[in-house]
């Protein structure tokens, strides 16, 4: 009884006898069928739920929420007005000034986003002009974001401009000065650092080369400018060569010759 | 299970049908979902889905840089620095070897002359070449190996320059040439290969299949220089060889720190303290020392990861900007930044 129901004999008409094993024939059923179901259900899914591309998403916040980077400028805002406070000894006044110019800034941004967010909504991601449209909308934010919202076309800036008196703003210059001398310095460090991966120098060359190129004087640049990192090939293009010869010996100084060679014509790029 | 008692008997009676069942159910399923939702199959991706970046618009002006930055990697293309004399069969290989990449002098091309072979380079002939050049051709476009070609001829310059070498320790210090490192290099690649080959014999699919490890490379080559340095430096010698490759390690870095501090400093408004103890901190941590710091210049969306006992100079308020910023880590052995190697005197 039990092989009965389990399976089924058939006779085909050429005699052959065919057993086929009911449960092998479930299983077959329901393969069938639950792959089918699991295809329906992924489409109605992807119907349900399938989202737009979202440009703002995928290159500007880059896996991080509006909320975080949100939360991350206005700490940043906090902080340049605590060392401002610290260093040039803001009032209650003018730093109320400033918070709400750098609150404005962030927002500014912001509102930016969302303008951006609408000019590429629907824009269709299998499509190469469209994918650039979304990039020429959404690119400015990113480098925007990137090198920080409270530079100098900020409101912050401008705010400061009217609300510190001349003294703290003599300052505030000094201080900035002083911070883009470090950041030219580091840049030295480095390029004799990168320079030395190629070409050996004794502890006293590297020591003097530094100071030479540190007393190099660049004009100021702005990050956008993608100038920064050439400032140490710069300002060694800028080292008069007599005083180079000095240092190095005769092959150090082919080498060299070479490096300010390549980079002679970025030095006129910065004394533009 | 889903099937009326009918069919499911008929099938039962006549197990051929399965296939041809299955078949048509699967294109009646996809039908039916088309016409109950005919956009989901336009718009199929659930959610933001990374984009491969286009070309950016409002590119800094790179233009105007200088060509270097901007070229490939180049490693065929030795600078000849001089040439009196080069002739016949040498020329036709480099030739060869460059693969249209040679430049002529006097109707000649010679740039790879001192690498095809010293035989080859006829007795009166003086060629000199930028050392690293000649080692980058040598290497036929590894950059890899043109990088361990690099750190062995800028080593042995320094040697040359910080220890008073005889002349057979200068005969020594030179057999470490571009053929000695490719030697070794080789001689590893072809052990692993052996042994993936006999792996394979006993295991069977791809077990070991995979190329030579560029960092394994690099630590053999490394460690089969320092033995040799061993045998050909008198002790005294190669006390002051470590003792001026140690500066020049601390030097890096002190300039890799100096360099992240710059950049943080912007973001987090660094006082002069927080400074001085963040690059202090920085040049302890034994993970700058390969740091590429350029990048974090030229990218400031990206700042490199940083462990905790290296931020204690920080604020709470300053480790929460950090922790909103991007993160990338960039090693300097990531990195070959396309530029024709500068020359290292011989």
């Amino acid at each position: 009884m039990v092989k009965k129901r389990s399976s089924l004999h058939s006779k085909s008409k050429h005699g052959v006898h065919i057993i086929v094993n009911k449960v092998v024939v479930d299983n077959y059923f329901q393969a069938v069928f639950r792959t089918c179901a699991l295809l329906c259900m992924l489409v109605f899914s992807n119907c349900v739920f399938a989202q737009e591309q979202d440009w703002i998403q995928s290159w500007l916040y880059n896996g991080r929420t509006e909320a975080s980077i949100r939360l991350g400028l206005q700490n940043q805002a906090e902080q340049k007005l605590a060392q401002l406070r610290e260093q040039c000894r803001l009032t209650d006044e003018q730093a109320t000034k400033l918070k709400l110019a750098a609150a404005g800034d962030v927002n500014r941004f912001f509102h930016d986003v969302e303008k951006a967010r609408k000019a590429t909504k629907g824009l269709d991601q299998q499509n190469q002009n469209a994918v650039q449209e979304a990039w020429n909308v959404v690119s400015p934010l990113t480098t925007r974001l990137s090198a920080g919202l409270f530079d100098e076309k900020s409101l912050f800036a401008k705010v400061m401009s009217s609300t510190l008196d001349a003294a703290q703003v003599e300052e505030y210059k000094r201080l900035l000065a002083e911070q883009l001398e470090r950041r030219y310095h580091a840049m030295v460090l480095t390029t004799v650092s990168t320079i030395e991966e190629s070409l050996p120098l004794i502890g006293e060359q590297r020591t003097k080369l530094i100071e030479l190129m540190d007393a190099q004087k660049l004009k100021a640049i702005q990050p956008q400018q993608g100038l920064e990192t050439y400032v140490g090939y710069a300002k060694l293009a800028k080292v008069p060569e007599a005083e180079l010869e000095k240092l190095f010996d005769k092959d150090q100084m082919k080498a060299l010759k070479s490096l300010r060679d390549r980079y002679a014509p970025i030095v006129q790029m910065f004394d533009r | 299970m889903f099937l009326p008692a009918m069919i499911r008997a008929r099938l039962l009676r006549f197990p051929c049908l399965l296939p041809v069942c299955f078949a048509i159910c699967l294109p009646i399923s996809l039908a039916a979902s088309l016409v109950i939702c005919p956009t989901a199959h336009a718009q199929v991706d659930v959610g933001p889905k990374p984009v491969q970046n286009p070309k950016p618009v409002e590119e800094p002006k790179v233009a105007e840089e200088p060509k270097p930055a901007q070229e490939p990697q180049v490693v065929a293309a030795a600078q000849v620095v001089e040439v009196r004399v080069v002739e016949g069969q040498a020329a036709a290989q480099a030739v060869e070897i460059q693969d249209g990449e040679v430049q002529e002098a006097a109707g000649v091309a010679v740039q790879a002359v001192q690498i095809v072979g010293e035989a080859m380079i006829e007795e009166g002939v003086d060629v000199a070449v930028g050392a690293v050049q000649m080692f980058a051709v040598g290497m036929e476009g590894d950059p890899q190996a043109s990088k361990l070609l690099s750190k062995v001829a800028v080593d042995n310059a320094l040697i040359r320059r910080v220890c008073k070498l005889d002349d057979e320790q200068l005969k020594q210090l030179e057999s470490l040439d571009a053929k000695w490192v490719k030697g070794k290099a080789a001689a590893g690649k072809q052990a692993g290969n052996l042994a993936a080959g006999v792996i394979r014999v006993f295991a069977g699919g791809n077990v070991g299949m995979q190329p030579d490890n560029p960092v394994e490379a690099s630590s053999r080559v490394t460690t089969a220089y320092k033995t040799k340095l061993k045998e050909i430096l008198k002790p005294e010698q190669l006390a002051e060889y470590e003792k001026h490759v140690k500066e020049r390690e601390a030097f890096r870095r002190q300039a890799n720190a100096q360099c992240i501090v710059s950049v943080l400093e912007d973001r987090l408004s660094l006082n002069d303290t927080q400074r001085d103890e963040l690059a202090k901190s920085l040049t302890e941590w034994s993970g700058i020392q390969k740091m590429q710091a350029t990048f974090y210049f030229q990218n400031q969306a990206y700042i490199p990861n940083l462990p905790a006992p290296v931020l204690k100079a920080l604020t709470a308020t300053q480790r929460k900007i950090l922790d909103g910023m991007q993160k990338a880590d960039f090693q300097f052995e990531m990195f070959n930044d396309g530029q024709e190697a500068i020359f290292i005197a011989q």
